[in-house]
């Protein structure tokens, strides 16, 4: 087991790696300066000069590589073009909001989710399964801007029992996060049902049963986890969209993260600032991944043992 | 003896998208203690449809059991509860199935499947149970099964995992053992050593077996009486003894003639000819009749109802009825004349 987790986690080395070419590549690439790109619109002469000389833009490009990993390194991501504040500083006050947005939709979308689903399948073509499947499908279709307009109007203007936008208090994160957990929810509830419906359908279920377990006992144990698996790469999928997805439902509701930072410095060309979020996004889907497949070794043993068969 | 098992007129029907199929068709046999009672036939003809019925564990939908009794020790296990039929589940009445690479779930371990059997039915907890699960595998020949308790069922061959099951079965001591073709799945000297492996079992714990397989010689070694199906029917049931000797359905002939067996010359090796038909369209009368070399004109109409010889031995085929029949007399003449 832990051979398996060391093994990838030295996977994730490459792919960051990977990433890094490209984000000092986006720079590089644009037409022009790329010290006038980095230093923003309205800089003095002087501080480009600044700019060219600090991350010595007249030398070689693997020398500029250099330098720019050993900044990435040690997390020195530049000041931002707009607000002159250090990159870091900037996503470190924004992240943590965004993640417990993202969070918080996660757990929301895989409670309600993987109940469904599973409710769903083991009562099959019941009215609780096609009522839930029309949900499932209309949380996947609805666009979020529409749904969380729907949420604000009855939660916050009509019965006035939740704040429409900003942040603050938990009651602050309710329709963000289920408006941001809605789809995920509803993909996670027909992902979930059909694995289960697929395993249910398994020779082993039939063994159990014909042990003389009770139907609980042959869904919650010898089915669930079977059923988990490909529930568990859906869910890691969705955090990864739930964090670039934030961009939306942060505008709506107002809410500062860092996919509102991301859009804003975009608009801003605020290159920095732009390196130092997709840098870290991109990190954010790697150790998810990590995560994702150390919790397959756990669910699924036959994962791990593979590769010790191999050594 | 006493019986342990009566079947009596079970229907079940598989209703698909084409239509029902009706996969068993008014089937009756007993079982008694510690008699092994094989049942075989061509892929099709229902023999895992019996099984399942008699615990109950068809996929439903699409099946549905529709009339007919079971009577296990006097209970109908059609009607029982749930929760009583649970109770016989594993404990009375166990199962093994055909492909042992699919039958053990692959995410808990040996131990663990076999000991949750141990705990519901026999009231072992901790050390005892893992005791007892260790002293099954033992039982069933696997080796160092202290430590292979702990491991998961894909580090097992197919041969090893249908000792598993056996195990898992024979753990609770049942009173019948259901195996639905048990060795087909594996290798020939696998299949021989399981073979080997439940004969050996059948003499020590005098469990009552029902041996599905459609291989007649498995059948010839394992047991003690052999129903013979065709389309969801029993077309033939008797003593292995009367069976092989005296074979009276032309199916059992044609699945005797066809066995490969070294005294044989290979000329004589003759196979029945067509196919098994489709179940969603069931030939009228007798339906074994578009294979039969014998068929009557009164095959076609009219189903031959059940003959009861000596020694239990039945048939149905209007071959073996009294029929005082105008189209029935002819051909039976003929037929006679062609084998003098
Ligand atoms: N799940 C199902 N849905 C619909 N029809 C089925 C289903 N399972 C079996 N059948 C049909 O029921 C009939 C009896 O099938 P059954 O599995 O009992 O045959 P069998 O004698 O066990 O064959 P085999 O030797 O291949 O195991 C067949 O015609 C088959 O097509
Ligand atoms: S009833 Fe007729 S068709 Fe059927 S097996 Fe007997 S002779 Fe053949
Ligand atoms: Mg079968």
């Amino acid at each position: 087991m832990y051979q398996y987790i060391a093994r990838r986690l030295l996977l994730t080395v490459p792919v960051i790696f990977g990433v890094a070419i490209l984000v000092f590549s986006i720079i590089r690439l644009i037409p022009g300066d790329p010290a006038r790109a980095i230093a923003g619109v309205q800089a003095s002469p002087e501080f480009i000069q600044q700019v060219r000389a600090r991350y010595r833009l007249d030398e070689p490009l693997p020398v500029q590589f250099g330098i720019f990993l050993g900044d990435l390194a040690r997390g020195e991501l530049g000041r931002s073009t707009f607000s002159r504040r250090p990159v870091a500083t900037e996503i470190g006050e924004r992240f943590p909001r965004t993640f417990l947005l993202a969070m918080t939709a996660l757990v929301i979308a895989t409670i309600v989710g993987v109940s469904a689903g599973i409710v769903s399948a083991t009562r099959r073509n019941s009215m609780f399964d096609n009522v839930s499947m029309l949900f499932a499908l209309v949380g996947v279709a609805a666009p979020v801007f529409w749904m969380a307009l729907m949420l604000q109007l009855l939660f916050a203007v009509n019965m006035r029992i939740l704040p429409a936008t900003g942040i603050g208090t938990w009651r602050h994160l309710v329709l963000p996060s289920i408006t941001l957990g809605m789809a995920s929810a509803g993909l996670m509830a027909r992902i979930t049902r059909s694995s289960m419906l697929e395993v249910l359908r398994q020779d082993f279920i039939t063994t159990a049963r014909a042990k003389g377990l009770n139907e609980r006992f042959v869904i919650y144990k010898h089915a669930l986890k079977n059923a988990l698996i490909p529930v568990v790469t859906v869910m890691g999928l969705q955090f990864g969209i739930l964090l670039g997805g934030a961009v939306l439902t942060e505008t709506v509701f107002a809410w500062p993260g860092i996919g509102r930072l991301l859009v804003d410095s975009i608009l801003r060309r605020d290159y920095p600032v732009v390196q130092g979020t997709v840098m870290l996004m991109a990190f954010l889907f790697v150790i998810i991944n990590l995560v994702v497949d150390i919790t397959y070794a756990f669910l699924d043993p036959r994962i791990h043992y593979q590769g010790e068969a191999g050594e | 003896m006493s019986e342990l098992l009566q079947v009596r007129n079970l229907e079940m029907s598989y209703y698909t998208e084409g239509g029902r199929v009706r996969a068993v068709d008014g089937v009756s046999f007993d079982v008694e203690q510690g008699e092994v009672v094989g049942i075989v036939g061509e892929s099709g003809c229902g023999k895992t449809a019996v099984s399942l019925s008699i615990l109950r564990l068809l996929p439903s939908p699409p099946a549905k059991i529709e009339g007919g009794e079971i009577l296990f020790e006097g209970q109908d296990l059609v009607k029982l509860s749930g929760e009583r039929l649970r109770r016989i589940r594993g404990d009375d009445i166990a199962m093994i199935f055909q492909e042992p690479m699919t039958s053990l779930n692959p995410v808990y371990t040996i131990g663990n499947q076999l000991i949750e059997a141990i705990r519901l039915h026999q009231q072992l907890e901790g050390k005892a149970a893992r005791n007892r699960a260790i002293e099954m595998l033992k039982l069933v020949g696997i080796p160092r099964a202290d430590e292979v308790i702990d491991e998961y069922p894909h580090r097992f061959s197919g041969g090893m995992r249908q000792r598993a099951m056996i195990a898992m079965a024979l753990s609770c001591d049942p009173k019948l053992l259901i195996a639905d073709e048990p060795t087909t799945a594996l290798d020939v000297t696998i299949q021989a050593q399981i073979l080997e492996l439940m004969r050996e079992l059948k003499e020590r714990l005098h469990t009552a077996i029902i041996f599905i397989t459609h291989d007649l010689s498995v059948i010839a070694e394992m047991s003690d009486r052999v129903l013979v199906m065709y389309a969801g029917k029993i077309v033939e049931q008797g003593s292995v003894v009367d069976l092989f000797h005296d074979p009276q359905h032309p199916y059992t002939q044609g699945l005797i003639g066809s066995r490969p067996s070294m005294d044989v010359e290979r000329e004589r090796l003759e196979f029945i000819p067509g196919s098994v038909p489709n179940p969603l369209h069931m030939p009228g009368g007798c339906p074994f009749h578009p294979r039969c070399s014998h068929a009557m004109e009164i095959c076609r109409r009219e189903m031959p109802g059940e003959k009861q010889g000596e020694n239990e031995h039945g048939v149905r085929c209007w071959l073996h009825l009294d029929k005082s029949d105008d189209q029935a007399r002819p051909l039976r003449a003929a037929v006679g004349a062609a084998e003098e």
